[in-house]
C-alpha cells in the first residue's frame, strides 16, 4: 500500500487489475487505491502471483499490505467466492424435480422425497411421479363421513367407559339387542341426563327416547334411529331392529332414519368381544356397548357351582356433561331391569 | 429591394420572434441547472441546440411557402419550425416535455413533428434528407404542386445520406430544395477540416442540378435565392442545392464552452448579428422605423411569453403513457 | 390449425407477388420501390410481373442508395402514400439502419401518435445455399428487439399472401421478411413445402398471431420461417418413433403471440425452440423466457434451443449445413428431451 496522504487516513482499493492468484511482472499495474479522493496506481514491486488481495472497498491503513506476491500460485485462495450456498447440516438435501413433477406431486398428494428420479442428474420427472402412483384414494363416501364423525367425537368429548358384568341364569337370553334396546329405552326415561343431545356446551335432555342402533354394513358402521323406542313392545322393537338392519345393508336408509337419536346401542357381542370403549355418537352424550354372552360357572343361592351366563356392558359417557355416579346408576338400573326380564323373548 | 414590404416586415417580425424564443429558452434551460451543470435537471432537460444568428436561413423561404409544403430539419430546428408557422405553444410544450406538446412529450426538442404545417426534424445527421425526397415523391404521386425543403448543416454534407438523397431527387427530378446552413462549425470541427471543397453548392454539379451559394447571412439574399429554387421545383424542373453562409452565435449546444472558436471570431460574428443588421437596413430604407421595430418587439415578445406560459401551465404526461403510441 | 379450402396452389414467391398486385390494384397510394424490383421483378420474384401491370411510376427501380430510398419511403408514407420498399438482402441493413430503426420506427411515437408511417419493408432472409456470411442471415431477432416496427416472417404460401396484404393495410411500419429457401424458387433446392393452397381472393392473416402447423402432445417445437419446414419434417420422423410433436409457427415476431407459446407448453410440458438466427440474445431466449414466465409449473425439463451458433455463416457447404438448424438437429433435440 503506497502512502498516499499526509493525513494518513485509511485508504480503499478501488480497482484490481489482476485476479486472485494471477501472475504478474515487476512494475505491472495491479491495483488502484484511493484515499481522501486522491487516486494512486499501484505497481507490483516484484514478479510473482498476486494472492490474498484485500477486497475492493475494504479500508486498509496506509502503509499496510494490500496483497502478497507469492512465488507460486496459491493453492487455497482466500478470496475464492462461494460457488454453492452453504447448507446447515440439519437441513435435508433439496429435492431435484421438474416444476411439472412438483405440480403433479401436489395434485396427487405424493411426497416427492420418496421418489427416485429418472431425469438427468437424478431429476424427478412427471413420469416418475405418475409411475410412483397416487397414494390410496383418500377417504371417500361413507368412510369419510364416519372418519369425520369419529374424529370429531374424539376431539370434542371427554369419554369415560364403565364396565359392568350382567349375570344371566342358566338360559342365555335370545335376541339380546332387542332386549337391551327395550330395557335401556325404559330405564333412560328415569335418567334424562344421559338421553338427549348437545350443541356446543349446552346439553338438552330429550322428551323422547330415540335409540340409535349400530348396524355394520359393507361400507361401514351406521346407526339408524328408532324413534320412541320406549313405546314399542319388545316384539315390535325386534322387528324394527331387523328391518333397519336389512335396509342399512341394502343401502335404502334415508336421512330421516338417522335423525333425532338421543342414545346409541352398539353390539359387538356376536363377534366375540367382551367389553370395549364405544365412541360417543355426537351429538349424544352416552353410548352403550354390548359384549358377548358367555357360558360361565356361577353360584346359586346355596353356593353350589351351576351353569350360568355372563355378558359385559360397556357404557361410555361424556364426562363433560355427565358424572360417573349417575352413569353408574343408570347402568345398575339397566342391569336390574335386564336380569328381571324373562330369559326368553316372545 | 424588389421585395414587397409586407414580406420584409413579415421576415423581420419572424426573426425577432425566433431570436426572442431562443433567448428565453436559453434562460430557462440554464435557470435550474446551475451552479453545477446537471444536464438532466430542470424544466428543459437534455440537450439544447439553439439557432440564434441563423434566422435569415429560415425566414427567407417563408413568404414562398404554400400550405402543405414539407420541411425536414435537424437537431437545431427551432428557427425553421417557427418560420414555417409550427404552433409555438405546442412546440414550447414539447420542449418542456408536457402532455400538450407536439409529441405529447415523447419527442422533445430534437424530434418535433407537426402535421400542419408539414414539419419534422431529427437528431441524426442527414436523416431528414431522404425523408424530404420521399415527401416530394408523394406530392408527385398526388399531382400537387407542393414541394419539400430539406434543411441540413455543412457537416451533414459529408454524410452518405446527402449524396444519396440529392442523387435520387435529381435522378427522378423531384420537387426538393436542399438547403445547407453553413455555420462554419460542425460542433467543434471547422468546415475546412471536414470538407474537401470550400463550397457545398459546388457539389450540385455532380448531380446535374443548380447549386447556389448565398455568401451573406442576409434574409433578403436568402429570399431571392430560395424563391427561385422553390419556383423551379414547383414547376417540375427538379431539385436545387443552396448553401447559405450563416452564423451560429452561440455554442453547438447550450453548455458548450465554445472554446474552439476564438474571441476574435466571436466578436466579428456578433458585429454582424443579422437581426441588428437587417433592422438597421429596414430603418435606413424607411420601411420600419425604430419605434415600429420596438413595437414589433413587444408584440413578438408577448407571443413568445404566451407560448412559454402555455408550456409551463401544461401538465406532464402520466408515466404509464410512455407505453402509448408505439403502434397506431 | 387453419384448413385452406381451395384447389389452387402457388409457390410462396408467387403468393407474395399476387398479394402486392391485388392491393396495388385497388389502392393507388400503394407503390413499390427498391433495387431491381421493376424490370427484374425483384431478385427473389417478389414483384414478378408487376412492372407490366403498373408501370415504372409505381414499380420503381432505385439506385443502390438504401438510406436514400428507404428514407424516401418514410417521407412518402408520412405524406399519404403506402410504400412497399425492398431491402434486397436483410444483410444490407447496415448501410441504412438509421432510416429503419431510428426514423421509420420512431416517428409515430415522437409525434405522440399524430403521424403514421405505413411502410412495408420487404427483405429476403436466410441461408442454406452457400451465399456465405453477408448474404445468408436472418436477423429477425435484431429487428424484433427494436421498438416501433412490426416483424413478420411467413413460412407458407398461404401465410405469405395473407401477411403481405395485412402488412400493406397496416398503418404501422412492417418489416416483412421472406426466407429465400421457402419461396419455391426454381433456382434453389426444390422444396415441396414451399408450394401450397392459396385462395384467389384477397384475405388477411392477422399480424401477431401464431399458427399450429402440426398438433402434438409430447413436445412443443416453436419456430419461424424455413425452420418450420424442417420442424415439420422432423415431426414426421419422430412420429414414426412414437413421439408426438406439436409445431408452432410463430409467423410474427412483433407482436409476439406469447399466449400461443404458453398454451402449447402447458399442454406438452416440453419445449424446443428452433431459430436460424444467431443463438445468443435473440428469439430463442425470448421464447424460452415466455414459456418460463407463463408455464413454469408445466415444464417437465429445461427448454432446449436449436439455433445457428454465434459465428459468421460459413461458405463451404458442409460447414454451413452443420451450422444452420436441420431436421437432424431438431430430431436429436426432441429425442433428448423426451428420453431425458
Amino acid at each position: 500500500m503506497p502512502i498516499v496522504t499526509e493525513a494518513g487516513e485509511d485508504a480503499v482499493i478501488t480497482a484490481w487489475f489482476v485476479d486472485e492468484g494471477q501472475a504478474c511482472q515487476a512494475d505491472q499495474l495491479i491495483a488502484e487505491v484511493q484515499a481522501e479522493k486522491i487516486a494512486v496506481e499501484v505497481q507490483a514491486p516484484v514478479g510473482g502471483y498476486v494472492v490474498n488481495r484485500v477486497a475492493i472497498g475494504d479500508p486498509v491503513p496506509q502503509g499496510s499490505p494490500i496483497c502478497e506476491i507469492s512465488e507460486s500460485p496459491a493453492s487455497v485462495s482466500r478470496a475464492q467466492p462461494a460457488q454453492i450456498a452453504e447448507r446447515s447440516p440439519g437441513e435435508p438435501p433439496p429435492i431435484r424435480a421438474s416444476p411439472a413433477a412438483k405440480r403433479l406431486g401436489r395434485e396427487l398428494g405424493v411426497d416427492l422425497a420418496g421418489i427416485a428420479g429418472s431425469g438427468p442428474g437424478g431429476r424427478i420427472t412427471e413420469d416418475d411421479v405418475r409411475r410412483h402412483g397416487a397414494p390410496a384414494p383418500g377417504l371417500q363416501g361413507l368412510r369419510a363421513v364416519i372418519a369425520r364423525n369419529m374424529r370429531q367425537s374424539h376431539a370434542e368429548t371427554a369419554p369415560v367407559t364403565l364396565f359392568t358384568t350382567v349375570e344371566f341364569g342358566a338360559e342365555a337370553p335370545a335376541n339380546i339387542t332387542a332386549m337391551i334396546v327395550s330395557s335401556a329405552a325404559v330405564v333412560l326415561r328415569d335418567h334424562p341426563t344421559l338421553n338427549g343431545s348437545r350443541t356446543g356446551d349446552h346439553f338438552v335432555p330429550a322428551a323422547a327416547v330415540n335409540l340409535a342402533v349400530a348396524v355394520q354394513t359393507d361400507d361401514g358402521l351406521v346407526a339408524p334411529v328408532i324413534a320412541n323406542a320406549d313405546a314399542l313392545a319388545l316384539g315390535a322393537l325386534a322387528d324394527t331392529i331387523k328391518d333397519l338392519g336389512r335396509r342399512a345393508r341394502a343401502k335404502t336408509l334415508t336421512a330421516s332414519d338417522y335423525e333425532g337419536g338421543t342414545f346409541t346401542v352398539t353390539n359387538l357381542g356376536s363377534l366375540g368381544v367382551d367389553g370395549f370403549t364405544p365412541i360417543i355418537n355426537l351429538p349424544q352424550v352416552a353410548i352403550l356397548g354390548v359384549g358377548a354372552i358367555r357360558r360361565v360357572p356361577a353360584f346359586d343361592a346355596a353356593g353350589t357351582v351351576v351353569a350360568g351366563h355372563q355378558m359385559v356392558l360397556s357404557l361410555t359417557f361424556d364426562h363433560a356433561f355427565v358424572d360417573g355416579a349417575p352413569a353408574a346408576q343408570f347402568l345398575n338400573d339397566l342391569v336390574r331391569v335386564l336380569t328381571a326380564q324373562p330369559a326368553t323373548s316372545g | 429591394m424588389d421585395i414587397p414590404n409586407e414580406h420584409l416586415v413579415d421576415m423581420y417580425e419572424t426573426m425577432v420572434r425566433i431570436r426572442r424564443f431562443e433567448e428565453r429558452i436559453r434562460e430557462m434551460y440554464f435557470a435550474d441547472k446551475l451552479p453545477a451543470f446537471d444536464i438532466a435537471a430542470g424544466l428543459i432537460p437534455g440537450e439544447m441546440h439553439l439557432a440564434a444568428g441563423q434566422e435569415p436561413v429560415a425566414v427567407g423561404m417563408r413568404p414562398h411557402l404554400k400550405a402543405g409544403d414539407a420541411i425536414t430539419a435537424t437537431h437545431r430546428p427551432h428557427h425553421i419550425a417557427i418560420a414555417q408557422g409550427v404552433d409555438l405553444n405546442k412546440m414550447a410544450a414539447e420542449i418542456f416535455g408536457r402532455e400538450t406538446g407536439l409529441g405529447r412529450g415523447k419527442g422533445g426538442h430534437m424530434h418535433l413533428f407537426s402535421v400542419e404545417p408539414n414539419f419534422g426534424c431529427s437528431g441524426i445527421i442527414g436523416e431528414g434528407m431522404p425523408v424530404a425526397v420521399g415527401a416530394a415523391l408523394a406530392f408527385r404521386f398526388k399531382g400537387t404542386d407542393n414541394i419539400a425543403l430539406s434543411y441540413f448543416g455543412e457537416g451533414a454534407a459529408n454524410q452518405g445520406a446527402f449524396h444519396e438523397s440529392i442523387n435520387l431527387a435529381a435522378l427522378w427530378k423531384l420537387p426538393v430544395v436542399f438547403v445547407c446552413e453553413d455555420n462554419a462549425y460542425a460542433i467543434s470541427v471547422p468546415k475546412a477540416a471536414s470538407t474537401a471543397i470550400p463550397d457545398n453548392s459546388d457539389r450540385a454539379s455532380a448531380y446535374g442540378i443548380p447549386g447556389v451559394l448565398v455568401s451573406e447571412n442576409d434574409p433578403v439574399a436568402v429570399y431571392e435565392v430560395m424563391g427561385a429554387a422553390m419556383d423551379r421545383a414547383r414547376r417540375g424542373e427538379g431539385p436545387s442545392l443552396i448553401e447559405i453562409k450563416t452564423d451560429r452565435l452561440w455554442g453547438h449546444f447550450e453548455g458548450d464552452a465554445d472554446a474552439y472558436r476564438d474571441d476574435e471570431f466571436k466578436d466579428e460574428m456578433n458585429q454582424r448579428d443579422p437581426l441588428v443588421v437587417f433592422g438597421q437596413r429596414l430603418a435606413d430604407e424607411g420601411i420600419l422605423s425604430a419605434e415600429e421595430q420596438t413595437a414589433i418587439q413587444e408584440v413578438q415578445y408577448a407571443i413568445v411569453e404566451e407560448a412559454l406560459e402555455f408550456a409551463l401551465a401544461s401538465p406532464y404526461p402520466e408515466p404509464e403513457a410512455a407505453l402509448d403510441h408505439v403502434f397506431a | 390449425m387453419t384448413t385452406v379450402e381451395t384447389d389452387r396452389k402457388l409457390t410462396m414467391q408467387k403468393a407474395i407477388a399476387e398479394a402486392v398486385f391485388q392491393e396495388m390494384d385497388v389502392d393507388p397510394s400503394v407503390f413499390v420501390m427498391g433495387e431491381d424490383v421493376g424490370v427484374y421483378g425483384g431478385i427473389f420474384g417478389s414483384t414478378e410481373g408487376l412492372l407490366d401491370k403498373f408501370g415504372p411510376e409505381r414499380i420503381i427501380d432505385t439506385p443502390i442508395s438504401e438510406t436514400g430510398f428507404i428514407g424516401a419511403a418514410v417521407g412518402a408514407a408520412i405524406n399519404g402514400m403506402r410504400p412497399i420498399v425492398e431491402l434486397m438482402f436483410v444483410d444490407f441493413f447496415g448501410v441504412c439502419m438509421d432510416q429503419i430503426y431510428n426514423n421509420m420506427a420512431k416517428i409515430h411515437y415522437f409525434s405522440g401518435g399524430n403521424i403514421k408511417v405505413p411502410v412495408v419493408l420487404t427483405t429476403a432472409v436466410g441461408g442454406g445455399y452457400s451465399d456465405a456470411g453477408q448474404h445468408s442471415q436472418t436477423l429477425w431477432g435484431m429487428f424484433a428487439h427494436l421498438p416501433g416496427m412490426k416483424v413478420v416472417a411467413p413460412s407458407s404460401a398461404y401465410d405469405a399472401k395473407g401477411l403481405m396484404i395485412a402488412a400493406i393495410r397496416d398503418d404501422n411500419p412492417v418489416v416483412y421478411m421472406f426466407h429465400k429457401g421457402a419461396l419455391g424458387l426454381g433456382w434453389m433446392v426444390n422444396n415441396p413445402r414451399a408450394t401450397g393452397p392459396v385462395p384467389v381472393e384477397p384475405y388477411e392473416v392477422p399480424i401477431g398471431e401464431a399458427r399450429i402447423a402440426r398438433e402434438g402432445s409430447d413436445v412443443t417445437v416453436v419456430t419461424i420461417g424455413l425452420s418450420v419446414h424442417k420442424a415439420l419434417d422432423a415431426a414426421e420422423t419422430l412420429d414414426s418413433q412414437g413421439v408426438s410433436v406439436e409445431v408452432l409457427d410463430l409467423r410474427s415476431l412483433v407482436p409476439l403471440d406469447r399466449e400461443a407459446v404458453v398454451a402449447s407448453v402447458q399442454k406438452t410440458h416440453r419445449l424446443v425452440v428452433v431459430d436460424e438466427d444467431y443463438q445468443s440474445f435473440g428469439m430463442t431466449g425470448e421464447i424460452i423466457t415466455t414459456a418460463v414466465e407463463g408455464a413454469f409449473e408445466y415444464l417437465d425439463a429445461p427448454p432446449v434451443r436449436v439455433a445457428t451458433p454465434d459465428i459468421p455463416i460459413p461458405y463451404s457447404h458442409g460447414l454451413e449445413k452443420w451450422a444452420l438448424p436441420s431436421e437432424e438437429r431438431i430430431v436429436a433435440a426432441v429425442s433428448g428431451l423426451v428420453s431425458g
